[in-house]
């Protein structure tokens, strides 16, 4: 008898690690392990536990985490980089990657322009990577890349919905099916979501947006279909003084990528189509693009785009190589553009575009905890218009070192930008041949762990653009003579400290000089987030504090609870920026008729709103 | 016999389910030696001699992993097969993307009696 008591007591003390055990299970089975490039340059983690435990249902909530901004510009699309200009979209340094193939650049070079406020109810973890990210990463010129990892059937077996009903009109339903079946993978999603905004002036930029998602994986090779149809308000559009009639923006985007794995070569294709319809109209005659009067201004485009890439990847002790080729093909043609029901004539288009692309990045071994990384990819941009064929380059030169609990990198990375085929011969450009844009970006990351669940991080950074597009006051885009420069730095620490509980707080300073009319800019951000499990709870908090150049601090914090009742029945609720003290994005506003200035306009985001939410699996 | 064989494959390569069989199944079975029938594929899982003793006939056994069709206690692999099988104790699978860990108190009860306080948050 007293030998099974010291069994059973034994076997108690064991059972005290049940839980560590499954948490344990859980970090090191987290896919983001697996697609985690340490090399790649600066990244922002969201795991799939971090994704559940914070709610993260929008790549908006992603975004507001990381140093960049929640900016938007004159159409409501996200912008971060846009001066509160009338071109539709000047963030291409962004990039979206879903399952490591490009998302959404079909028109507008980036998947952020109609993808921003995307729902993630498909994706299972989010890598966010800054500061010119390794050819490893992509090999497409980009500051930022935003790494969408789709949701596997191993892992998301069965049918799962979820309903989000929120305040301001908005709600979410989508459903899930996830099934193994002999070596294959197949995973299906689909949803409706409609979000409502306030709407000053009566601006309206809600959107309603149905998508679905099919994808399948065998042991070699993935196939992914993404389709989805969005209508959305197009907020304040052209209009001078944002008081226009009718703004309606609406798409229709298909995504189709498929990988084939043969040895150590992989090739990779993605088709993209979208048909983007605009229409703005203000009364009387009030509506001006480059100060021509107009009251109605509408327009159909279709945009294609077809990338094929073939890889080579060997790894040995001592090396890596990444080596390939790349060919994309870009069409662009406006079926109509109609001012005032009368249609113009037919402009120099179809805009096509082909880019013919090799790429190449070695990592050396130096010592085994001392890696040189060099890469260089060159491109052949090719334009079928009235505009110049052109080259351009891309180098990135890293060195990684890490020694006890330290890692340190620097980098240094070159990067040049071409122009995407809507913009050609658009009324957007004072030329129709703009030189490309040309950015230097060195940086240092400095990370530290204190143990195996606390982290430091220090980055520090200084980029320099050459040949920047930037509006005119006419808001035509045109090149700037002279360099901007932006010096930037971050502190980052992370504490697991217990499990499925997380401190996460991050600072981040951002100095822009020189910028055109405006001088300099400067940007900073701190932000905080914690979730822990109480009972069958799990609550989370998130704190923002902000400072936008000269404007005052601003603060507000998100919670959410999410409540176990069932093992495959949760229920959670959330209220965003409880305080309404975010940040209210300026818009400027003039006169029609005298040409002079009205007041400002100022919108937040989001504003405050709640939701509750059920998620039921079976 | 064996209804689903993919999952079995898929979990074989899950890092740390050996550490958890290894400390879960003897407070399951209440024995220091668990008798263990399971598919190859997971024999790695139980090569602790001290702990496990694989045996050849599903009768044989003090506990079956996987999905595997038998008149004995059986730990399972999925949801569905949780759900629907008689004879499943508990069961490890993935949920939303997450590990679970969940034990059958009625079928449970039938076999071992009491279950382990320790083990009572995994308990439906």
């Amino acid at each position: 008898m007293r030998i099974l008591f010291l069994i059973l007591l034994a076997c108690s003390l064991f059972a005290q690690n049940i839980s560590e055990i499954l948490y344990s299970i859980e970090v090191k089975n987290d896919l983001s392990q697996k697609t985690k490039e340490e090399n790649g340059g600066i990244s922002y983690i969201f795991t799939r536990l971090d994704m559940d435990a914070l709610q993260i249902r929008s790549l908006h909530d992603i975004l507001r985490l990381t140093p960049l901004t929640e900016k938007f510009n004159r159409y409501g699309l996200f912008d971060p980089y846009n001066p509160d200009s009338l071109i539709p979209f000047l963030s291409t340094y962004i990039k979206i990657y879903l399952d490591d193939h490009e998302l959404g650049g079909v028109l507008y070079g980036s998947g952020l322009a109609i993808l921003g406020d995307l729902d993630l109810g498909f994706v299972d973890h989010v890598e966010v990577y800054t500061q010119a990210p390794s050819l490893e990463v992509s090999t497409e010129p980009s500051v930022i890349i935003i790494k969408l990892y789709t949701k596997r059937a191993e892992r998301d077996g069965g049918t799962s919905l979820y309903a989000q009903k929120e305040s301001k009109n908005s709600s979410l339903l989508s459903l899930s099916f996830g099934k193994v079946f002999t070596s294959n993978s197949l995973y299906i999603y689909g949803a409706r979501q409609k979000k409502g905004f306030a709407h000053p002036l009566g601006l309206d930029r809600d959107f309603r947006r149905s998508h679905a998602l099919f994808s399948l994986y065998t042991k070699d090779q993935e196939f992914l279909f993404y389709g989805s149809s969005h209508h959305r308000g197009g907020f304040i559009g052209p209009s001078l003084d944002a008081k226009p009639n009718d703004s309606q923006i609406h798409t229709k985007f298909i995504h189709l990528h498929y990988l084939k794995k043969f040895r150590r070569f992989f090739f990779k294709t993605t088709f993209e189509n979208m048909i983007n319809k605009t229409h703005f109209s203000e009364s009387p005659i009030l509506t001006y693009i480059n100060r021509q009067p107009l009251s109605d201004f509408a327009t159909h485009s279709h945009s294609f785009q077809a990338t094929f890439d073939l890889s080579y990847k060997y790894e040995n002790a001592r090396h890596a190589l990444l080596m390939g080729a790349k060919y994309k093909y870009k069409h662009q043609k406006f079926d109509y553009i109609k001012i005032d029901h009368e249609t113009l004539p037919p402009g120099k288009g179809p805009n096509n575009q082909k880019i013919y692309q090799l790429y190449a990045q070695e990592s050396f071994y130096l010592t085994p905890n001392s890696v040189f990384n060099a890469g260089i990819a060159i491109d052949f941009v090719k334009n079928e218009s009235n505009i110049d064929d052109y080259w351009i380059r891309l180098y990135r030169l890293g060195h990684t070192y890490v020694k006890d609990n330290w890692t340190f990198k620097s980098n240094y990375a070159h990067i040049e930008y071409h122009i995407d085929p809507y913009l050609m011969n658009s009324f957007f450009v004072t030329q129709p041949d703009l030189p490309s844009t040309k950015i230097d970006n060195v940086f240092e990351d400095i990370k530290y762990s204190l143990d195996t669940n606390q982290q430091l991080e220090l980055v520090g950074g200084y980029l320099r653009g050459r040949n920047y597009l930037f509006p005119n006051r006419e808001s035509k885009l045109y090149t700037v003579d002279h360099a901007l420069s932006t010096l930037y730095f971050s502190f980052q620490y992370d504490w697991s400290y217990r499990p499925f509980s997380k401190l996460r707080t991050l600072f981040s300073y951002e100095k822009i000089d020189n910028i055109p009319m405006i001088g300099s800019y400067k940007f900073s951000q701190c932000t905080l987030s914690h979730y822990h499990p109480f009972e069958n709870f799990l609550f989370f908090e998130e704190f923002f504090v902000s400072k936008f150049d000269h404007s005052a601090i601003r603060s507000d914090m998100n919670v959410g609870a999410k409540y176990h009742l069932l093992s495959n029945l949760d229920f959670s609720f959330r209220i965003d920026n409880l305080f309404d003290n975010t940040y209210n994005y300026p818009f400027r506003r003039i006169d029609p008729l005298t040409f002079r200035p009205l007041p400002t306009l100022r919108v937040p985001y989001s504003g405050r709103r709640a939701m509750v939410c059920m998620e039921w699996t079976f | 016999m064996i209804l689903l064989f993919v999952p079995l494959v898929l979990f074989a390569h899950i890092v740390g389910l050996k550490e958890l069989v290894q400390t879960l199944f003897p407070l399951l079975v209440h024995k220091r030696i668990v008798k263990v029938y399971t598919s190859p594929s997971f024999f790695p899982l139980f090569d602790d001699n001290s702990t496990f003793v694989l045996v050849e006939e599903c009768n044989q056994s003090d506990l079956v992993f996987g999905d595997i069709n038998c008149s004995k206690p059986i730990f399972g692999l999925s949801y569905r097969f949780f759900s629907t099988h008689p004879n499943v104790i508990g069961a490890f699978y993935y949920r939303k993307g997450r590990p679970q860990l969940v034990i059958k108190m009625k079928s449970y009860e039938k076999y071992f009696g009491h279950l382990d306080p320790s083990l009572q948050r995994y308990a439906q």
